[in-house]
């Protein structure tokens, strides 16, 4: 039986050291998240929304306080356990795409499962369903990044986030570069995952955009100012 | 998944082609160097140790030795020991010696009509056309009547022929040869067979002529330079090279006087110089493929600091440290072997040239192959490792905001 808490933090700080001075990016941020929500984070810049992403996909780990993944200890966890949580458990979306150019969208949709070890034949058929489903046309999945617009790219990471199948997706500004139509054509597929049962958490500074979610949770300063569900939709 | 790291590893160096042709070029060098050293070195030594061999299996060279130079005497060769009749003795007394030539070596200019050249004299005796294995082209070599009658009579050896007879039959044309003071008129009776270059010595250059003839009417010595002593049992050279010491020793009281060495010495000697500088220049060659090896890291160095966002967005996606590690370790490993393939054909194409160019037979060793081969993908392991592992501890967050 899955439990439903997907993750919680308690208290986690995060300090930078900059020579002598410390620069405390998290103060202090507790929050806990259920399998099956769609939570926007927000707040202004330098208010602790990448670092606090940073920490939730496991790209880094925080200074001090408790922090459990899918009943995992995160503190204590080594880098390849950190790497295999990322591999198998998070998807990254992040607002630069951040595509490997060397590859067209099919092969860079189907990396991390190369990391995973899973066998070519099937990595490839699921790497086209995902395309499929983001509703990138056929055609294209043997383009390369530079050939694709910034919503087909947008629409290959997201395939790429998807193809190990992982308990949550984690979206950094993935609209930040690009114009109204693709942008709301990106926000329209988070949605339909989360319908599909996916959790997901979209860091934002726009607050259109973070309408979109049912949680919205407001940084400033390192802490968490307001965490309230979202009574307009 | 190993299979697929070095798929990666391939697409990133064809990403950039004109990098890797630059980074192997340096494994290129030093490859081909290392095999081309080695081979002609090898090819050199055969040369060499096949003409000694040319001279007759069973040769022993007797050669004046040192007398030390004490108080305000300097250190001389000895000059007044090697007689005729101790050339006979030696044949007498030693079981194993069938045969002693003695000989004289002098320069002197040769001129017939208008053609002159810069010979050189060996006055010596019948025996040494089967001791030194010249075999006679035309006429005849030196006979035991003109040692006794102190003829004037000439052998000339192919080179003396081609610079003093360019259009004509040298057989019983008078030639005068010119040496210090004297000048003398000879008679040609015989041309030899081309025997070619012997380290210092070139058979073709010599004119032979009786060394009684030298000894009466040129030198007015009685000693001759050196004993060219034969043994019809190659086998027994050891012993015979003994029995002459020690009759020597006897006869003159005196062991620095002489230095006897049969020719299984002097190949080994030629042998262990030839291998030493072949050595040398390996050390030499090894030491570019060594540069190449660096070329190789700091190509590295720069392709991890460029693809630091590539290796941040793998770690994102699910690399582990080794999976990174490999990529980059098979990369400088493509290069080192890529480099090293083409180094070892270069190699062995220059070492056919200079077989070829020289007449020597091919000789490639398997070991200095192999050496090369483990040794340029050692450079690329050993490396590559240290980018390797720099990409490796990348830290994903800084790697990400790389820009």
């Amino acid at each position: 039986m899955m439990k439903k808490i997907l993750f919680g933090i308690k208290n986690v700080k995060k300090i930078y050291k900059m020579g002598e001075v410390s620069v405390p990016a998290l103060r202090g941020i507790s929050l806990k998240v259920e399998r099956g929500e769609f939570i926007a984070i927000t707040g202004p810049s330098g208010s602790g929304k990448s670092t606090l992403m940073h920490i939730l996909g496991c790209l880094d780990k925080p200074t001090e306080g408790i922090f459990y993944f899918d009943g995992k200890n995160i503190l204590e966890a080594s880098e390849d356990n950190l790497a295999e949580i990322r591999n198998k458990k998070i998807g990254f979306v992040f607002q630069q795409f951040n595509l490997l150019g060397g590859m067209n969208a099919l092969e860079n949709v189907e990396t991390p499962c190369i990391y995973a070890g899973v066998k070519k034949d099937k990595r490839i058929k699921r790497a086209k369903e995902l395309l499929n489903k983001v509703g990138l046309e056929e055609e294209r999945f043997s383009h390369h990044p530079n050939r694709l617009s910034g919503g087909q790219r947008q629409k290959v990471a997201i395939a790429r986030a998807l193809i190990n199948n992982p308990a949550l997706l984690l979206a950094d500004e993935p609209t930040g570069s690009l114009d109204t139509v693709s942008g709301d054509e990106i926000i329209k597929i988070f949605q339909n995952l989360n319908k599909e049962g996916k959790t997901i958490i979209l860091v934002t500074h726009e607050s259109y955009i973070a309408h979109h979610a049912r949680r919205i949770i407001h940084l400033k300063d390192g802490l968490i100012e307001e965490d309230k569900i979202n009574n307009d939709l | 998944m190993i299979f697929e790291l070095i798929k990666i590893a391939f697409n990133s160096l064809k990403a950039n082609k004109l990098r890797f042709f630059l980074s192997i070029l340096g494994i290129i060098i030093g490859v081909a160097a290392v095999i081309a050293v080695i081979s002609i070195g090898e090819e050199a030594t055969y040369n060499v140790k096949s003409r000694v061999s040319s001279l007759g299996s069973g040769l022993i060279i007797v050669t004046p030795g040192f007398r030390g130079g004490k108080g305000g005497k300097v250190s001389q060769e000895v000059s007044n020991v090697f007689s005729l009749e101790l050339a006979e003795e030696i044949v007498k007394k030693s079981p194993d010696i069938d045969k002693v030539v003695p000989s004289i070596q002098k320069g002197a200019l040769l001129k017939y009509k208008n053609n002159n050249f810069q010979a050189r004299i060996s006055a010596t005796t019948p025996d040494y056309e089967k001791v030194l294995n010249c075999p006679v082209d035309e006429g005849r070599f030196l006979s035991e009547k003109d040692i006794e009658e102190y003829k004037k009579v000439a052998v000339l050896g192919k080179n003396v022929v081609t610079e003093l007879f360019p259009e004509e039959d040298p057989l019983n044309k008078k030639i005068v040869l010119q040496t210090g003071s004297h000048k003398l008129v000879f008679q040609v009776v015989g041309v030899l067979k081309s025997k070619g270059q012997m380290m210092l010595f070139n058979f073709d250059d010599q004119v032979y002529i009786p060394v009684s003839t030298m000894m009466k009417r040129i030198s007015g010595e009685k000693f001759v330079q050196l004993y060219l002593a034969h043994t019809d049992n190659p086998d027994r050279a050891t012993d015979a090279t003994k029995q002459i010491k020690f009759l020597l020793t006897r006869k003159l009281e005196d062991p620095d006087l002489f230095r006897v060495r049969n020719q299984q010495e002097i190949i080994e000697t030629v042998g262990r110089v030839t291998s030493i500088m072949v050595l040398m220049l390996a050390g030499i060659a090894g030491i570019s493929l060594l540069v190449g090896g660096i070329g190789i890291m700091n190509i590295m160095l720069v392709s991890v600091t460029e693809r630091t966002r590539e290796i941040g967005i793998r770690k994102a996606i699910g690399a582990k440290r080794k999976d990174i590690l490999i990529q980059f370790l098979v990369e400088s490993l493509i290069i080192s072997i890529t480099g090293g393939i083409i180094g070892l054909i270069l190699g062995v194409i220059i070492s056919a040239l200079v077989a070829y160019f020289n007449h020597w037979p091919l000789i490639l060793s398997s070991f200095s192959i192999v050496l090369a081969f483990i040794f340029s993908s050692g450079v690329g392991l050993i490396f590559g490792i240290y980018p390797a592992m720099k990409a490796a501890r990348l830290n994903p967050v800084e790697a990400l905001r790389y820009e």
